[in-house]
């Protein structure tokens, strides 16, 4: 049964931008060995001459006009934010200076 | 209690003046002020000043042409975003997110003129079958303090049995609107994946999520219906099916419809006393003139696997924009379990695992489809349980994280598939209520309404109130 371990929810964590405390990461690690060996069941089915299906709707190319509608003025889509500047949203620095 | 009426009772009392909505909205708030605090079914809660003010206008403005929800008070589950108007979706991160547009579901509800009394608690992001993962207070069942509500719309559920207000919208990604209309005795609809617009519903999986109407009978539920359903612009994947007169096509016989019962949601892993009680049902569509046939499922046994790994996926994409930056907190705030979905989603996604998992889901998925389609075939609509045990103890499925996902057995499966389900009371063990589902094909939701519409009029479980409430 694969085991998910420590190291293994640590890395996830970090590429799901998830900060994990220590007792966090040891018991996410005994559930989802838990979870993901009772998942494990559809290993050994054969889907080889089987398709993958992404969304059950029956409708495509949905195409529109290319028009200028009304939408959210600046300060409504602002309005949430607790950090803006000049009308921008002000994210996080993520470069740093040498 | 006028909220206890129907929704073409109320309507007619309304236009005949014998009632006003004013009379109704005090009657809400009353219902929630003497229970709510027992029961937790509101996440927020409207200014009471503010919305008998609003009834007061609609009692002004009520014009024969109204809709037959006009003036009726009504909740929303709070994972839909209404304009100026709190939206948590049950998690601190967006405690204090005003959005700045309206559901499109919330829209045709209030441009029909039904008064918002408040926005119901839920799991948070829908994660969860209980109303127990939520940031603000767990609900409680109303037939039974000491045990959960279901979930994920809970306090939808709630807020109906308890007459709290005339109906509600729920929403439905792997049995959020069936799980608690079963475990709280009222009536939901779970509709076909593209019927009704997911604009301004926060997503929890985007490829299962389906926006319906919970009320406290499926007469009640197939008004909302019409009301609810249509195209939207703005959401490429809703239908250009046609929408029906729902409600001016009940009643009608229902002889000869074969009713198929799926054996494998029969077998292991179901408590006896609610096969009992479905397999009681069957001889009321039977008395009714319906057949019924058994019919199979050979990958059902795998349907909790197939949605888990779909739903997980989609999640930890779909909130991976919650990064505070243009709104809300910032992600230490999602819960235990949010987290844990987000880490699993993330693992069945990663590099190594993704052919093993997601795509072997999504390839498992088709097969569902078509073992879905082939049984159709052989009938009209397909009866099943909705949730394998009676409502859990407080407490007894968070902390059991197997336990926890085998509760949307019966009813993840039809989400993967896209079609919809009609979850109705269907009877009581140790005075907990249990449903049913009618499963049908897609776009067949007229006929689960006339089938369970024909099952209400012989029964009266669905009119059977909490011991919660004062009569």
């Amino acid at each position: 049964m694969t085991k998910i371990s420590k190291d293994t929810v640590r890395n996830l964590a970090k590429l799901a931008k998830l900060n994990l405390t220590d007792r966090q990461i040891d018991k996410y690690s005994q559930d989802l060995t838990a979870v993901v060996g009772y998942m494990e069941e559809i290993k050994n089915i054969d889907v080889s001459q089987v398709s993958e299906t992404s969304r059950v709707t029956e409708e495509e190319n949905i195409f529109r006009e290319d028009e200028v509608k009304p939408s959210l003025s600046q300060k409504e889509a602002l309005k949430n934010s607790k950090n803006t500047h000049n009308d921008y949203f002000l994210v996080p620095q993520i470069l740093k200076e040498d | 209690m006028l909220i206890n009426k129907s929704i073409k009772e109320l309507s007619s009392l309304l236009m005949k003046k014998e009632i006003n909505s004013v009379d109704l909205v005090k009657e809400s708030y009353n219902q929630i002020e003497k229970i709510d605090n027992k029961l937790h079914s509101f996440i927020t809660i409207r200014e009471k000043k503010e919305v008998l003010k609003e009834a007061e206008i609609k009692d002004k403005e009520r014009k024969n042409s109204s809709s037959i929800i006009y003036g009726l008070p009504f909740s929303i589950k709070d994972a839909y975003c209404t304009e100026n108007i709190r939206t948590t979706a049950g998690n601190k991160i967006l405690d204090d997110f005003f959005p700045p547009y309206s559901a499109a579901v919330f829209n045709k509800i209030i441009d029909s003129g039904s008064i918002l009394i408040g926005k119901n608690n839920m799991d948070a992001w829908g994660h969860g079958g209980s109303t127990e993962n939520t940031d603000y207070q767990p609900a409680h069942n109303p037939w039974d303090k000491t045990r959960i509500p279901g979930g994920s719309s809970g306090g939808s559920a709630i807020a109906i049995s308890t007459r709290m207000v005339s109906f509600a919208i729920g929403e439905d990604t792997g049995g959020s609107i069936r799980n608690p209309s079963s475990m709280c005795n009222t009536s939901g609809l779970k509709v076909t994946y593209g019927r009704v617009s997911r604009l301004g519903n926060i997503a929890y999986a985007s490829s299962l999520d389906s926006v319906g109407p919970m009320a406290k009978s499926v007469e009640d539920l197939s008004y909302l219906l019409e009301i609810m359903s249509g195209e939207d612009h703005l959401d490429s994947t809703s239908s250009r099916t046609e929408v029906i007169k729902y409600s001016q096509l009940l009643g009608q016989p229902i002889k000869g419809k074969i009713i198929g019962l799926p054996k494998e949601f029969f077998g292991k892993g179901l408590d006896p006393k609610i096969k009992k009680t479905i397999l009681e049902a069957t001889i009321i569509f039977e008395r009714l003139g319906a057949k019924i046939k058994e019919v199979n499922f050979p990958h059902f046994v795998y349907g909790v696997s197939i949605y888990y790994l779909i739903a997980l996926s989609e999640t930890s994409s779909n909130l991976s924009r919650y990064d505070g930056v243009r709104y809300g907190g910032q992600r230490e705030l999602f819960s235990e379990e949010t987290k844990k979905r987000i880490i699993l989603g993330t693992y069945a996604l990663s590099a190594g695992y993704a052919d093993k998992l997601y795509k072997k889901a999504q390839k498992l998925r088709t097969i569902l489809i078509e073992e879905y389609e082939n049984a159709l075939k052989e009938c009209d609509v397909l009866l099943a349980p909705v949730t394998p045990s009676l409502p859990a103890k407080i407490g007894e499925l968070i902390n059991d994280p197997l336990k926890n996902i085998l509760e949307d057995l019966y009813t993840g499966t039809i989400n993967l598939v896209g079609a919809p389900s009609l979850a109705i009371p269907a009877g009581f063990a140790k005075g907990l209520p249990i449903g049913m589902q009618i499963i049908g094909k897609k776009f067949a939701e007229k006929e689960l309404l006339q089938i369970g519409y024909l099952y209400q009029r012989e029964t009266d479980w669905h009119k059977r109130l909490p011991p919660v409430i004062e009569t």
